[in-house]
């Protein structure tokens, strides 16, 4: 089976019942993306599939094969993104285990158009964090999307 | 993490998972989105040797709404975001987008919201928790542990569609071994109402489709849930209606989140039938609606809480349908477009649906 992750491609046989949050942490050592609740609630396993965000720890690795997968070592390998940054520069990251996530979230979103604050409120409901208390977050999205579409 | 390894089953047709089925009776689940199964089997909720998904198979994948048929594998991302199903359908798509969050609804689809399993703080615990506890009547134990001389369980049904569905007079398809079969979405939901049949369908049947008869109703859907975003709902109700001549002429209501199955509360809603729905019928109604609602403690929510939520739910989206209704009417003695299956100015009972399936 083919895989393509992070704009490279790789000839991969995964078990059936290989979740793609794993197969990208320990198949791949791709550890940025986490594994949280294993429920589908926190988000924290987000990656981008085909540019649209989806639960990795409820995903059969088999049923994403010659689908582009994008986690967040693929966002912008070696530099920070200017969403990145602004998460940095407005005090959007504390722990750091949503962020991973929430960025992949966030770029999807900011790719779409230039989004409203309740859209960003909106796409963003599923990604928990527990530290910032997301008005950070929020800013931090809004001042990305101010310096363009692709974060 | 999953508690036991599965084969992955990957049909591309509809006669090849049905046959699937049949090669591993008892032992195989269809695997839709996965969002709800994943998560159940990790916890060890069941077992499932052989999971058959359905992602492959095509004849699942149909999106026509402008003639109000929608596959089961429709993702509930495609439902929310479609604007012509919004214009006509406006509570399917205001349930899809109530679902869970939105990556979850990139990978949920309409089939398994549909037919999703009831769910109950005693039960979608993790297997460590539910044997400390000494487990319950769902699953591996004897007693309930919410209503615990309860001879039945009192798992809820949780599923956002079906009460947008019901109140819109859906129809499913049904692909089995032998045949296809259309029924009404309601007989998929016993009248037995305990937690451990969630719905009633053959061993190896698949849902196809559902057949949105009615394009022209006026409907809404709203819950209540703990936060605002990733829950199940602890109480959901959905309304439909038509006026003609400021005559209510279609007229449901359809809950879910406060019982093992979702209800349709046509005995409350028929008498009102050609007539016009004045606030004190409004506040009637809204109030009516707690005799059918009975919930337990089993979600996160008060059982009292839910309850009077349930009948602020109905209140709201009743006023608001109601006034859009009386006023596109008003003046216009014209019967409803000529849409098939549009619902009939005499007729009580939610018509029949013509052309679904004929496609």
């Amino acid at each position: 089976m083919r895989f393509r992750v992070n704009g490279l491609d790789y000839d991969l046989n995964p078990e059936a019942d290989r979740l793609l949050v794993d197969l990208l942490r320990e198949g791949f050592g791709l550890t940025g993306t986490k594994r949280g609740c294993e429920d589908g609630s926190c988000g924290a396993c987000t990656v981008l599939v085909e540019g649209e965000p989806r639960h990795a720890c409820l995903t059969l690795a088999r049923r994403v094969s010659g689908k582009e997968i994008t986690t967040i070592e693929g966002v912008s390998p070696g530099r920070l993104s200017h969403l990145q940054r602004s998460l940095v520069d407005s005090g959007g990251l504390q722990c750091g285990f949503c962020a991973p996530g929430m960025i992949l979230t966030a770029v999807a979103l900011l790719r779409r158009g230039k989004p409203t604050r309740d859209e960003i409120r909106e796409a963003i409901s599923g990604n928990f964090c527990r530290c910032t208390g997301y008005a950070k977050i929020i800013e931090a999205i809004e001042r990305a999307a101010e310096e363009g579409p692709t974060p | 993490m999953i508690a036991e390894s599965f084969e992955l089953h990957e049909p591309t047709s509809l006669q090849e998972a049905l046959h699937l089925a049949h090669d591993f009776p008892g032992k195989f689940r269809y695997l839709a989105g996965g969002t709800d199964i994943l998560p159940g089997l990790f916890r060890g909720l069941g077992s499932a040797p052989h999971l058959i998904s359905l992602e492959g198979v095509p004849e699942l994948r149909a999106f026509d709404p402008e003639h109000g048929v929608v596959g089961a594998s429709t993702w509930l991302s495609t439902l929310e975001r479609d604007p012509i199903l919004a214009a006509r359908f406006p509570a399917l798509a205001q349930a899809a987008h109530n679902v869970a969050s939105p990556s979850i609804r990139n990978s949920a689809t309409l089939g398994g919201n549909l037919l999703l399993d009831t769910r109950c703080i005693f039960y979608n615990q993790s297997q460590f928790w539910r044997e400390s506890n000494g487990y319950c009547l769902k699953f591996q134990g004897t007693e309930c542990q919410v209503v615990p001389k309860g001879a039945k369980c009192y798992a809820v049904y949780s599923g956002d569609l079906a009460p947008a569905l019901l109140a819109l007079g859906a129809v499913v398809e049904i692909a089995g071994p032998r045949r296809r079969r259309q029924v009404p979405l309601g007989t998929l939901f016993p009248a037995s109402g305990d937690g451990r049949e969630p719905y009633r369908l053959g061993p190896e049947e698949i849902l196809v489709s559902i057949g949105l008869p009615h394009s022209n109703l006026g409907s809404a859907y709203a819950k209540l849930r703990a936060r605002g975003m990733p829950d199940f709902p602890e109480a959901a109700a959905s309304v439909a209606l038509h006026a003609t001549d400021q005559r209510l002429d279609y007229f449901r209501i359809a809950l879910s989140g406060v019982g093992s199955r979702p209800v349709v509360l046509d005995e409350l809603t028929e008498p009102y039938l050609g007539h016009p729905l004045p606030e004190a019928d409004i506040s009637k109604i809204s109030q009516e609606v707690r005799r059918w609602v009975h919930p337990v403690a089993n979600t996160h929510l008060l059982s009292d809480y839910r309850q009077h939520a349930t009948s602020h739910l109905v209140r709201t989206q009743l006023e608001r349908l109601w006034n859009a209704a009386k006023e596109s009417t008003s003046g216009s003695p014209s019967p409803p477009s000529s849409s098939p299956g549009a619902p009939s100015k005499k007729s009580s009972r939610p018509p029949r649906i013509s052309g679904f399936g004929k496609r």
